[in-house]
């Protein structure tokens, strides 16, 4: 799957999903769960604004100085016996990838969740060269056998799907014949694949932080997914955002801690994984090759603009599990495998204003996403800086155009300005009838669709202000 | 092979990165110091025994995993006990680590095997493929902790030769042995730990796992669900060594 995950328009794609109730209350549900996870987790450990100022501080300085840490990285993965492939696009990414692939021979690819790899297409480009991926995190297994059913979480991608449709899933397309019980599903699933760890010939992975001072990747999980994946293989690819990572092992801990109670409400996810090159020639299990694949795909673009804030960003998902849009829409909506206040920022820096220029107005710029984020990204300036530049740009509809540079002119001409909100007073007096009004302004059609406007008394504020009687008066 | 040969593309890629910021590559990193650094003075206030009961309190409550605190003597009938707990009818493979620093578990086989399991013990041999088959048999796996965090439950495992990846990852259950003088409060103590140790020059162990309970999920409607891909559940056996 692309960054794109659909075609259809953005507004439709809300119409379709503010209609699927099933989406709805899963969604609902699970924010509400997460969020108070999250909230609980942060009280437990107390002085959790000092853990994120640690956390941005951490992230800004590794922006800052990111190509001395990343030459410091490679070096150690080269010096660790690893291999380093640095791609500047996703295309890069995905051919060494292949080639990789090709040189072992492999038939069978077992991944585990990685949203950089989503990103880059990856399966998409080993399935045609005959290769078998198995998507082995039960959440985006549940969709890669849905006939690739878009993502909707950064977290728990599957979250929009109810029980029972999980049920009928296995059932169409892995012949389960059991009940909708979760446990019962699971343990299923853990025996349908298993083999596909053992069988496979390369195990494919993200990169929560890359450890510079030692060459190591850690691997934030629950399932035990990326253990096997890791484990099992004789060749691990890791592929890693390039800004991901910490210089040493004293930041690895303040990020994993923000990490595993923003995303999960946990001290700690079930596994955290440190891996540090290949095994070593006396053990036996473990890869005997490590590849990591470093992925620039338009982040030093972003890094270099006033966007570089986003690059601080560790994919815990807590925007979206506090994001009133994303509660409302859902994170199919989106269009994108980035859902939530975090996707409406990056994916039109990463995938362009052409195809995500719509998800900057996902947003009510209630800013709670700020409050949230574990390394105070300005999440909600962002989306208004994300406006801005679309406006800007001419690529707002021209209805919408024309209508702002009419208000601009008046009210930049304040004896203009005054005549317009009397006549506006007057006119609204005789059109607002029951809430509704009977012309319609094409640029704010959709916004009075849901709403019931106020009853006038045909007189503007300022008027009022102005004559106000002595009694009015505080 | 040589080094050249498996790094791809480096300048090329970090001079695009420094010509887009619009400065020279850095050859060393801004002076970078933690001003808060609250994460010390997490449970820094608790005594040893304070820790070990919150230790004890928190994993059973929060990771549901069975817990004894035991005298070393006892260990080979501590392990039969759980084997037996989790599997009455004492059919099945029980894999044990081959690691025998804190201590050896050569003397739980004779007990095991009294009881009906069959014992092996991790090889360390070349071929890969028959340990990872036994372990895939097996129905519980056995391990030395390195270390055990309180404030999460966690256990530190470190992959070695004599105690393999596996052992803790494809049998049914995971029993972890923890010596009580190697708890340290959070990741924190033993990150610093494994910075001193890179500082020192040592190459780290290819897997070092940081590991909370049996494996979970949440994946179908946030439902917990524990037992995924890795183990179904896991028992803590605490010997006392203080």
């Amino acid at each position: 799957m692309s960054m794109k995950t659909s075609s259809t328009q953005f507004k439709q794609r809300i119409r379709t999903n503010m209609q699927d109730s099933i989406m709805r209350e899963s969604v609902a549900s699970a924010q509400e769960r997460m969020f108070g996870n999250r909230a609980r987790a942060a009280e437990d450990i107390g002085h959790w604004d000092e853990w994120r100022q640690m956390g941005m501080d951490i992230r800004e300085h590794v922006l800052e100085n990111l190509d001395f840490y990343l030459t410091q990285l490679s070096d150690n993965v080269i010096e660790n016996g690893g291999h380093v492939f640095f791609a500047q696009t996703a295309e890069e990414a995905s051919a060494y990838i292949e080639r990789v692939a090709q040189a072992k021979n492999a038939k069978k690819v077992v991944k585990s969740k990685s949203m950089v790899t989503e990103e880059i297409d990856l399966n998409a480009a080993l399935e045609r060269q005959g290769i078998n991926v198995v998507e082995t995190d039960l959440g985006e297994y549940i969709l890669q056998i849905d006939d690739h059913d878009a993502p909707s979480h950064i977290v728990a991608p599957a979250i929009h799907k109810s029980r029972e449709q999980v049920q009928q899933i296995f059932k169409d397309k892995i012949g389960y014949q059991g009940s909708e019980n979760p446990a019962e599903m699971t343990r299923f699933v853990r025996d349908h694949i298993r083999q596909d760890f053992v069988n496979a010939d390369i195990g494919i992975t993200g990169c929560n932080f890359a450890v510079a001072e030692s060459g190591s990747i850690a691997l934030v999980t629950n399932e035990g997914n990326a253990r096997l994946a890791t484990a099992l293989p004789k060749t691990h690819i890791a592929v890693m955002g390039m800004e991901r990572l910490v210089p040493t092992f004293e930041e690895l801990d303040v990020m994993v801690t923000l990490l595993c109670r923003s995303a999960v409400g946990l001290p700690l996810t079930g596994y955290v994984t440190v891996l540090t090159g290949p095994k070593e020639a006396e053990q036996t299990d473990g890869p005997e090759e490590f590849h990591l694949v470093i992925l620039d795909n338009g982040r030093s673009d972003i890094l270099a603009s006033e966007f570089k804030s986003i690059l601080r960003c560790i994919r815990c998902a807590a925007c979206a599990n506090t994001c009133p849009a994303y509660r409302h829409i859902g994170g199919q909506s989106y269009g994108s495998i980035y859902s939530g206040p975090i996707g409406a920022v990056l994916s039109p820096l990463l995938g362009g204003y052409q195809d995500f220029q719509d998800l900057p107005y996902a947003c009510s710029l209630c800013t709670a996403c700020n409050d949230v984020c574990p390394v105070k990204i300005p999440l909600a300036e962002l989306l208004l800086k994300h406006r801005q530049i679309i406006a800007e740009s001419k690529l707002t509809p021209i209805k919408e155009r024309i209508t702002a540079t009419a208000f601009n002119f008046i009210n930049s001409r304040p004896t203009l300005w005054g005549s317009a909100v009397n006549m506006g007073a007057k006119a609204s007096k005789t059109l607002i009838k029951e809430g509704d009004m009977a012309i319609k302004i094409k640029a704010v059609e959709e916004w009075h669709e849901t709403r019931d406007l106020p009853e006038s008394d045909g007189e503007s504020f300022r008027h009022w202000f102005k004559h106000r009687t002595p009694s009015d008066k505080p | 092979m040589n080094t050249s040969s498996r790094l791809h593309n480096r300048e090329r890629f970090l001079s695009a990165l420094t010509t887009k910021l619009g400065r020279e590559p850095l050859t060393q990193p801004s002076p970078f110091t933690l001003t808060k650094a609250r994460q010390h003075n997490v449970l820094s206030d608790q005594t040893e025994p304070q820790q070990l009961d919150l230790f004890m309190t928190y994993i059973r409550e929060n990771l549901g995993v069975s817990a004894h605190r035991i005298q070393t003597q006892e260990l080979a009938q501590c392990l039969t006990d759980e084997c037996l707990t989790h599997y009455p009818c004492a059919q099945g493979l029980v894999l044990l680590s081959q690691d025998a620093r804190f201590a050896d578990l050569s003397c739980a086989v004779q007990p095991l095997q009294k009881s009906g399991f069959t014992t092996t013990f991790w090889q360390d041999d070349h071929d890969r493929a028959q340990p990872i088959q036994l372990a895939e048999q097996a129905k519980v796996g056995i391990v030395f902790a390195e270390h055990a965090l309180v404030e999460s439950g966690t256990i530190v495992l470190e992959s070695s030769a004599l105690q393999g990846r596996s052992i803790s990852l494809l049998p049914e259950h995971s029993i972890f042995i923890i010596r009580r003088s190697s708890l340290l409060p959070r990741i924190t103590q033993f990150c610093e730990q494994l910075h001193q140790r890179v500082q020192q020059g040592e190459r780290l162990p290819s897997c070092v796992n940081f590991i909370s309970g049996p494996s979970s999920t949440a994946d179908i409607e946030l439902i917990k669900v524990v037992g995924v891909h890795g183990p179904l559940s896991a028992s803590y056996v605490i010997l006392e060594d203080q």
